[in-house]
């Protein structure tokens, strides 16, 4: 794996907009499961397969990626020969519609020459597919099929209710890509496509130059269906069968955290073998009061509480006081839940203070913006 | 002024009444508060103090805690300016030698404080529990012109015999040391926290290295400055401060972070945060039937039975039915259904099963370990 020369590319322009949490920053960069950003499973897969030479397209809101990455050491093996480098693509802010990854890619390549001098086989990921995924076994089956591009997808057996707002992947009698398209609900036996890509490099530098002259909107994957369509490209598929979790929405956000505190569930998305870095926050160990009252819940280090918990996910530092109920909530980083108040299903962003009762509905979780008193 | 100054920190003893602990790992790797190593404790009161050269002396079982110490990142110190070095005893020209006493640590590595040009070395132990930053010691040190300043604390007289105790003027001056006396003259303690004005320290620790002696500290080179009328200050230290060197005072001080009186100061803003190794675990889970109260938990453990003023390390198992009292759980250790266990330190990775019940009866701490 080492011999071979790989570049991954986080993509964070294919994030979809799940509301209030990613309304002023990267999906990428939004806390999951207390500790973690969402954007720490792709690049922990990248870290964990080998891949040291990582580039991340970022969409929008560059400060919230860079605030996290930062110079992307807890993600990097060997700080000389590997790079973890962040691309921009300024013009985009003025012309969202071609804020695409290839413009964006476009936009930073030219300068980096050890991107390219790497690049014999580049891997895409997005970030709003959270598993453990080895693209080691991927990249050894596109090299053995000679393949020019291979997509990764999940069959799923529940397709009308979940991955609702996810593409699926239409397959040929020989397993290779027919097309892709938005799952309409109508099907539980389904394969999600996880716009995860393999692609030769030659054949990636020729999609990226090209698609300006077909349509400056395309993004890669818009190009790989068109060349599929026009072009009678081939693009060979792997069958991933593995726990995956997606987050396209706020609901599902919600209902996949709230998942994960069965225990089953847990071990599927973090396996022992497979480390999910992310940057540390030096906060203490959890300290539980006299009176404290936990059940069924996940909390992180530098919580303090005295109140009583259920059912809930805590971010770093969150204080729960004395007589304070909390169930079925999602509290991010450094929130206050005031003495004696009760809140059930409520989901808040940083830095919320709450000092009265409020109750959301288990569809429809109460939502709380950074910084709110309440 | 703390860029004058280059700490030294005391890291190669043995810490024997550890037992089982220290059998394999240095006292100052030694786990503490569900999260640290002894040693974090003092290396990131240097970072918060803004010293950015730091030496640190091994010897006992020095691998691990060589590797863990490293470039010194998990501190901060791989930044500019900054020096992280480990100070192991080595072969040179005159032979080979193993540290024979505190001083003479400091001794064999006069070389290496010289390369660094400062005016004060502050010596510190690596296997003591508190959290401050060291500029105003520093700062008294200098402005009193003084040669050598000793953190100090008071302690009940009772206590006092266990420590190097001081005797003191009206101005703090120092007028009489007593190291581990029977009968103490006063409850003045020496925390074995030392600043030193460079140039005069390594002109006793050449002298002190002719004679036959312990080359120690508190027993030689503190009461030969006293003897040649060397102006020596006390700092007095109010905050809290443990030496963890036996089974009960490290359960203890481990307790004492689940007590509101007497605070380290771990979820306090003031002086700066404790760093130390991450895990890359994911959040601890309480579960549906688990009764948890006054314990510090640290991620990746998984609480499943009944947890009362205890200490929990990363990746320890408490299951359905277990019960753990007064206990520090060190990282990787299980505690299966039907055990009771209580008043306990619970080495790292021990698998506790058989509905083992253990030490209920006692209230004197113990150590269990594989």
């Amino acid at each position: 794996m080492n011999s071979r020369k790989v570049v991954g590319f986080c993509n964070l322009h294919t994030s979809p907009k799940i509301g209030g949490l990613n309304e002023k920053r990267a999906l990428g960069a939004v806390t999951f499961l207390g500790r973690f950003a969402i954007m720490d499973f792709t690049l922990s897969n990248f870290s964990n397969s080998g891949i040291d030479g990582v580039c991340i397209l970022v969409h929008h809101f560059p400060h919230s990626v860079l605030g996290h990455v930062e110079s992307g050491d807890v993600w990097t093996a060997n700080t000389k020969t590997g790079f973890e480098y962040t691309f921009f693509n300024e013009f985009g802010v003025n012309d969202p519609e071609s804020n695409t990854d290839i413009n964006n890619i476009l936009a930073n390549l030219g300068s980096l020459k050890k991107v390219k001098d790497r690049a014999e086989y580049v891997v895409i990921a997005p970030v709003h597919y959270l598993t453990s995924m080895d693209f080691r076994p991927i990249i050894d089956q596109h090299i053995e099929k000679n393949s020019k591009v291979t997509c990764v997808y999940v069959p799923i057996h529940d397709g009308k209710t979940n991955f609702t707002k996810s593409t699926l992947v239409n397959l040929n009698d020989d397993g290779s890509v027919k097309s892709f398209k938005l799952n309409n609900k109508a099907k539980d036996e389904i394969n999600v496509s996880l716009e995860t890509f393999v692609i030769t490099g030659d054949v990636f530098a020729d999609l990226v130059l090209r698609a300006q002259t077909i349509d400056k909107t395309f993004s890669i994957a818009d190009m790989i269906s068109y060349m599929i369509k026009n072009e009678n490209l081939k693009v060979d598929t792997y069958r991933f069968e593995h726990y995956v979790i997606p987050i396209m929405s706020l609901d599902e956000y919600v209902n996949n955290s709230f998942s994960l505190l069965k225990f089953e569930n847990r071990r599927k998305l973090f396996r022992h073998d497979w480390p999910i870095y992310t940057r540390t926050h030096d906060t203490p160990p959890a300290y539980y009061g006299p009176h404290s009252s936990v059940k069924d819940s996940i909390i992180s280090n530098g919580c303090k509480i005295y109140g009583k918990v259920e059912h809930s996910i805590l971010s770093r530092n969150v204080v729960v006081n004395k007589g304070a109920n909390l169930s079925n909530c999602i509290v991010f980083t450094d929130s206050i839940i005031g003495p004696g108040v009760k809140i059930k299903h409520v989901v808040t962003d940083k830095n919320v203070l709450i000092e009265k009762d409020m109750e959301g509905k288990e569809e429809k979780p109460l939502f709380l913006k950074t910084g709110s008193k309440v | 002024m703390s860029q004058k100054t280059v700490a030294l920190v005391l890291a190669g003893g043995k810490g024997t009444r550890l037992e089982f602990l220290t059998k394999k790992i240095a006292k100052p790797a030694v786990s503490f508060g569900a999260k640290y190593r002894i040693i974090d404790f003092p290396l990131s009161n240097c970072a918060n103090s803004g010293i950015y050269r730091v030496g640190v002396c091994t010897q006992y079982e020095s691998t691990l805690l060589d590797s863990y110490i490293g470039n010194g990142e998990k501190w901060g110190f791989n930044g500019i300016r900054c020096l992280m070095s480990v100070l192991a005893p080595r072969q040179t020209e005159e032979g080979a030698n193993w540290y024979k006493g505190t001083a003479d640590a400091i001794y064999q590595n006069i070389d290496w404080i010289d390369s660094q040009n400062c005016e004060y070395v502050l010596i510190l132990s690596g296997d003591h529990v508190y959290k401050t930053t060291y500029d105003e010691m520093i700062e008294l040190h200098q402005k009193s012109g003084a040669d050598a300043t000793i953190s100090v604390m008071e302690v009940p007289i009772k206590d006092a015999s266990r420590f190097g105790v001081l005797q003191v003027d009206k101005d703090d001056q120092i007028i009489g040391f007593q190291e581990k006396p029977k009968e103490p003259k006063s409850n003045l303690v020496s925390m074995g926290v030392y600043v030193f004005t460079w140039k005069v320290l390594k002109k006793f620790l050449k002298d002190d290295e002719k004679e036959d002696t312990a080359h120690d500290f508190g027993k030689n080179i503190i009461p030969n400055m006293l003897a040649r009328k060397r102006k020596m200050i006390v700092y007095r230290y109010t905050k809290y401060w443990k030496d963890v060197g036996t089974i009960s005072s490290l359960h203890e001080a481990n307790m004492d972070l689940l007590n509101g009186n007497v605070d380290l100061g771990l979820f306090s803003n003031d002086d700066g945060s404790i760093y130390t190794e991450d895990t890359h675990s994911v959040p601890h889970y309480v579960g549906k039937k688990a009764k948890v109260s006054r314990c510090l938990i640290n991620q990746g453990a998984i609480i499943l039975g009944e947890v009362s003023d205890s200490v929990i390390s990363n990746e320890v198992i408490v299951e359905q039915g277990a019960v753990v009292e007064r206990c520090v759980v060190m990282s990787g250790s299980t505690i299966q259904s039907g055990v009771h266990i209580k008043n306990a330190i619970i080495a790292p990775n021990t698998n506790i099963g058989d509905k083992r019940q253990i030490n209920l009866d006692s209230d004197e701490i113990i150590l269990v370990n594989h």
